[in-house]
């Protein structure tokens, strides 16, 4: 399937400085480490299916102004929080009356694609799975079925045994343990989504992802325009643009360019070597294939004008790792819990304009690191659950990533001892009214490498005064990179500058968060930029990082392909 | 009325008396001792699973005993056993009930675990059923080597690069570490584990492995993940962790989302016998004596992961090679005499716990068995435990000749055990204190370092004196006889 062109490369990941060194601090992607302890047979048992997570499929069509509009972008991921959040009934009695958990924690992990996988895979004929048989509905269907009623097949869970089990579950901390350590969930829609993308996923792990340029014909030439006004000494740089083989890419500078000279690079480097350097009023062309970035670097005097880029993308299958992208059903998780009573601190963290001021400020270094204070919140104030063992965790922060629009809403948040202000002060009464731990979460999106609001307070001034004021300290001008950033996830150094899609861009690609952690050479801007034309697994992560599904895969293919 | 000691030493040697046929590369043994046995039977009949007998678990266990007529054990005491006396306390048989319920067998069923060659099996006895049996190809250890009627021994594969020390596998029994090379039996590859220096280890939830020195936690998707030849457990590049976990490591993960303990060294025999002649139990490198300890290692999942979070030493006096059991439930022992003579097993009950970073352990002990061996490994219903012996030489060399059908250590035919030396494999059954030969091996064999795969199946390591080949060899001992 081919994924249609991002409009990215035509709202730029443009960037002006001065003469001066523009590299900032180093940054790194949320860790995909992963060690867990999920839902057992009996816990999904006792959760019966996952819910399927009830997409609006209207954002679609408003992703422009999603990317266009801090407040619009808020609201509807409110919307998705509450939908995510929604209270789900067990499917099976416990102690505790009419029993619910929110709907995320009904969602699957790592041993329920286990099962279900192997269930699926273990059903193909052996010609079929030579010939990577795809799975219908209707045997996904079953599967998933079969995996919420595993428990009932084996010796050592007779029904009253289970009864005895559910009783045991005597209030909603208890409940809310479950699902266990679970660190990813996915919707059921994910799962499927998964599952059925075996042979591009199996393929990709053996052979290797495709690399950053997935190239192709050519298609129409796209033409880009960007307004500039250059001081003495002044650059700026747009890109990246994707060139296909046989295609080319022009550019100028038109208006007055004075003595401006517009280079065009390959790759996205810092250190890249030029394609090709002219005046900006001639400008100079080059041919793909390849990825390049523009720029253009006022010399003594001021150069203004529009930036004209001419170029021929290639046609090309954006997520060749799986079978088309996502569905807008597709929801995942990633969960970040904190053991009590092991002796470690719980941490709070301030995302108050001043805080974040002096977190990027001079002599900052944009790190979250080990808290501005610590807290030690109940149960009635942060979501809290007790394991079979007995171990109680608190979740401190979650990503949630809905796939409503093309680059997925990209959700996080995280506990606060003061929700009511700045990221959490227009929380909607639709989240509220879900209950008392879900009013102590702040939350920031991202839907793309740019932030194309002009309004560096996101139109928040007025109403949420304390949200301006933060939304104002991460903005870094329309059509710079776009924020977002979780201080329990985010963790490594750099990444209070952290935007979800910078990183995510590079799932199942074989570049590690690590890389895009220490290497700002090749992942500028705190790995925020668009550094490539294809997103393997549609920037999904858990094939190859978080719970390894990717892994899981392969060992059951291994399996079954086994001679004995 | 507990036996003093000596009685049921005697008792243990007429359970190592339990024979079967003799390997045809052994001299020929007394016939009248060619008596087959069997072990209790692992209830298999559930797919890809090695589950506790549901019978054998709760049953009374002198009954047990004496339901073997080759095994003259009633003089086994259990019940109310004193602390330091050789017997069966009543805590054993509350605990293997316990376990039967809830154990990494059972718990890694129910996640779906694929186990190693039981595509298409519906009971774990009749995994592995393409893997030859010894004997059928060329160079492997040859045929007759069983113990146990009905059971079978099959290479997994046989290597002409020597190893050090032990071997241990994952629960799903497809890596086998090896030394420093991990096998991968579904690719028949060897991966090299970049940096390590011995002491593989496997946790029992098929998440991860260890290799010293440094005790670096690895995540098994390491192994998994693409077609790896090598793994870097040490510098640039390693999905491994250090951890103060020491050597002689072996790890346990609580059930139900708790957290990952490891005993390591304390005081220890290293054991890397077979590579020459090896006649007795191999010699501890410290004393075991009155102020012996082992340590145990916490590592919290913190909910991010697990991390070590601190260690704490128990006094084991005249003890040491402690082995945590899969679920860090229960732990056991080898343990010594005044002058320092290997005497047998301990099993303890392991409490451990911890008030923030405080880790508190105490241990009570349930039983002593009375029979020699070393490097112990439990099955991971928790009922068994594997050992091997070295014979030929020491205090037990009449005893282990009789087993093996000699009249005593000086017939003629046990001669070339006196010279080169050999080492059997050996099941404990933990409830009725009886032991179970698995292997007859020849003269110059050594079977090694035993362990159970989740399923109930075991492998072990195969050297022959004056070579460098080794196999590693499955046997469904626990499994045989449904």
């Amino acid at each position: 399937m081919i994924r249609r062109p991002y409009a990215a490369a035509l709202a730029f990941a443009a960037f002006a400085t001065a003469c001066g060194p523009p590299s900032p601090a180093p940054s790194v992607c949320a860790t995909t480490s992963s060690q867990s302890s999920p839902a057992s047979a009996e816990g999904r048992w006792l959760l019966g299916q996952a819910s399927r997570y009830p997409a609006d499929t209207s954002l679609a069509a408003r992703v422009e102004e999603l990317h266009a509009s801090q407040r619009s972008r808020r609201t509807v991921a409110w919307q998705a929080v509450a939908r995510a959040l929604a209270p789900v009934p067990l499917a099976h009695a416990t102690s505790v009356a009419n029993a619910t958990v929110p709907r995320f924690r009904t969602w699957y992990d790592v041993e329920d694609v286990q099962r279900t996988f192997g269930r699926l895979y273990g059903g193909l004929s052996a010609a079929d799975r030579a010939a990577n048989a795809r799975f219908s509905d209707t045997t996904l269907d079953a599967a998933l079925g079969w995996n919420a009623a595993f428990v009932t097949t084996l010796p050592e869970w007779p029904a009253d045994r289970l009864a005895t089990w559910s009783a045991s579950f005597m209030d909603g901390v208890t409940v809310a343990g479950i699902t266990g350590i679970q660190r990813i969930g996915l919707s059921p829609d994910a799962v499927r989504h998964v599952v059925s993308s075996y042979p591009e996923i199996l393929r990709c792990l053996a052979a290797g992802a495709p690399p950053t340029l997935a190239d192709g014909p050519p298609q129409p030439q796209q033409v880009a325009h960007e307004p500039v006004v250059l001081a003495p000494c002044g650059v700026r740089t747009l890109g990246p643009f994707f060139v296909a083989t046989g295609g080319r890419l022009s550019t100028r500078l038109l208006g007055t360019p004075a003595d401006a000279q517009i280079t065009v690079r390959y790759g996205v480097a810092s250190t890249s070597p030029a394609a090709c350097t002219g005046t900006a009023e001639e400008g100079c062309a080059v041919s793909g294939p390849g990825t390049f970035m523009v720029r253009v670097a006022a010399q003594g005097s001021i150069a203004s004008g529009m930036i004209d880029v001419r170029y021929d993308p290639p046609t090309a299958n954006a997520t060749a790792c799986l079978q088309g992208v996502f569905p807008p059903s597709a929801a995942t998780v990633a969960l970040e819990w904190r053991r009590i009573g092991i002796g470690i601190p719980f941490p709070s963290y301030d995302t108050s304009a001043a805080a974040l001021a002096r977190r990027l400020g001079p002599g900052g270094d944009a790190t979250w690191g080990t808290g501005d204070g610590t807290a030690e919140p109940g149960a009635d104030s942060i979501y809290t659950m007790t394991t079979s063992a007995g171990t109680t965790f608190r979740l401190a922060g979650m990503h949630i990533r809905t796939r409503e629009v093309d680059r997925w809403l990209n959700i996080t948040m995280w506990w606060s001892p003061d929700p009511d202000t700045d990221f959490g002060a227009d929380r909607p009464d639709a989240v509220r009214s879900l209950g008392a731990p879900w009013s102590n979460y702040k939350m920031c999106v991202a839907t793309d490498f740019t932030e194309n609001d002009a309004d560096p307070a996101g139109g928040f001034d007025a109403d949420h005064p304390t949200l301006g004021a933060s939304l104002r300290q991460v903005h870094e001008g329309q059509g710079g990179p776009s924020w977002c950033s979780n201080p329990y996830i985010d963790a490594g150094p750099g990444l209070v500058r952290s935007n979800c899609v910078g990183c995510h861009q590079h799932a199942l690609s074989g570049v590690r968060p690590s890389d895009v952690q220490n290497d700002i050479t090749h992942y500028p801007q705190n790995g925020r930029m668009q550094v490539r034309n294809n997103y393997p697994s549609d920037g999904f992560w858990g094939i190859d990082g978080g719970d390894q599904l990717g892994s899981v895969l392969q060992q059951a293919a291994d399996y079954y392909r086994a001679s004995h | 009325m507990r036996l003093p000691p000596t009685s049921i030493q005697a008792a243990s040697l007429l359970i190592l008396s339990s024979v079967a046929a003799c390997s045809s590369d052994n001299p020929a043994p007394a016939t009248d001792a060619a008596t087959s046995t069997d072990i209790a039977p692992v209830d298999s009949s559930v797919p890809m699973d090695g589950s506790t007998p549901a019978d054998a678990a709760t049953a009374d266990a002198s009954d047990a005993a004496r339901a073997r007529d080759v095994f003259h054990v009633t003089d086994v005491q259990f019940g109310d056993v004193p602390t330091g006396s050789i017997g069966v306390s009543s805590l054993v048989g509350d605990f293997i009930t316990a376990a039967r319920a809830s154990n990494w067998s059972t718990q890694n069923r129910s996640r779906g675990i694929m186990m190693h060659g039981c595509n298409g099996v519906t009971n774990a006895a009749d995994c592995l059923a393409d893997v030859p049996e010894a004997g059928t190809v060329d160079g492997d250890i040859g045929a007759d080597h069983s113990a146990i009627d009905g059971a079978h021994l099959r290479v997994l594969f046989t290597s002409t690069a020597g190893s050090a020390y032990w071997t241990r596998s994952s629960a799903d029994g497809r890596f086998i570490g090896r030394g420093t090379k991990i096998h991968d039996l579904v690719r028949d590859i060897e991966i090299n584990a970049a940096g390590a220096m011995y002491d593989p280890a496997f946790f029992p939830d098929n998440n991860g492995f260890m290799y010293q020195p440094g005790g670096r936690m690895c995540p098994q998707s390491a192994l998994t993940t693409g077609m790896p030849t090598s793994v870097a457990i040490t510098g640039t590049g390693s999905p491994c962790a250090g951890s103060s976990v020491g050597l002689y490591e072996h790890l346990a993960a609580a059930l139900g989302g708790g957290d990952y303990w490891a005993t390591s060294a304390g005081t220890a025999a290293w054991d890397d016998g077979g590579h020459a002649a090896t006649l007795t139990e191999t010699a501890r490198n410290e004393a075991w004596n009155s102020t012996a300890q082992v340590t145990l290692s916490l590592m919290a999942n913190t909910g991010s992961g697990f991390s070590f979070v601190a260690s704490r030493s128990v006094s084991t006096p005249f003890q040491g090679d402690a082995v945590i059991s899969p679920s860090g439930r229960v732990m056991i022992t080898r343990f010594v005499d005044d002058a320092g003579a290997y005497q047998g097993y301990v099993l303890h009950r392991l409490d451990a716990t911890h008030t923030g970073a405080a880790v508190m352990v105490t241990t009570t002990e349930m039983a002593r068995y009375a029979q020699q061996g070393a490097k112990p490994s439990f099955s991971y219903d928790e009922r068994y435990v594997a050992y091997h012996h070295y014979i030929g030489g020491g205090a037990t060399a009449d005893a282990d000749a009789h087993d093996l059908g000699f009249t005593d250590s000086s017939d003629p035919g046990f001669g070339d055990y006196t010279t080169r030396g050999a080492s059997n494999i050996y099941v404990l059954d933990l409830l009725t204190g009886i032991s179970t030969r698995v292997t007859t091996m020849a003269p110059g064999q050594y079977a090694l370092y035993p362990h159970f795969r989740s399923d109930g199946w075991m492998y072990f390591l195969v050297r022959t004196l004056g070579t460098r080949t080794e196999s590693v060899i499955a046997s469904d001992a626990l499994l045989v006889n449904q």
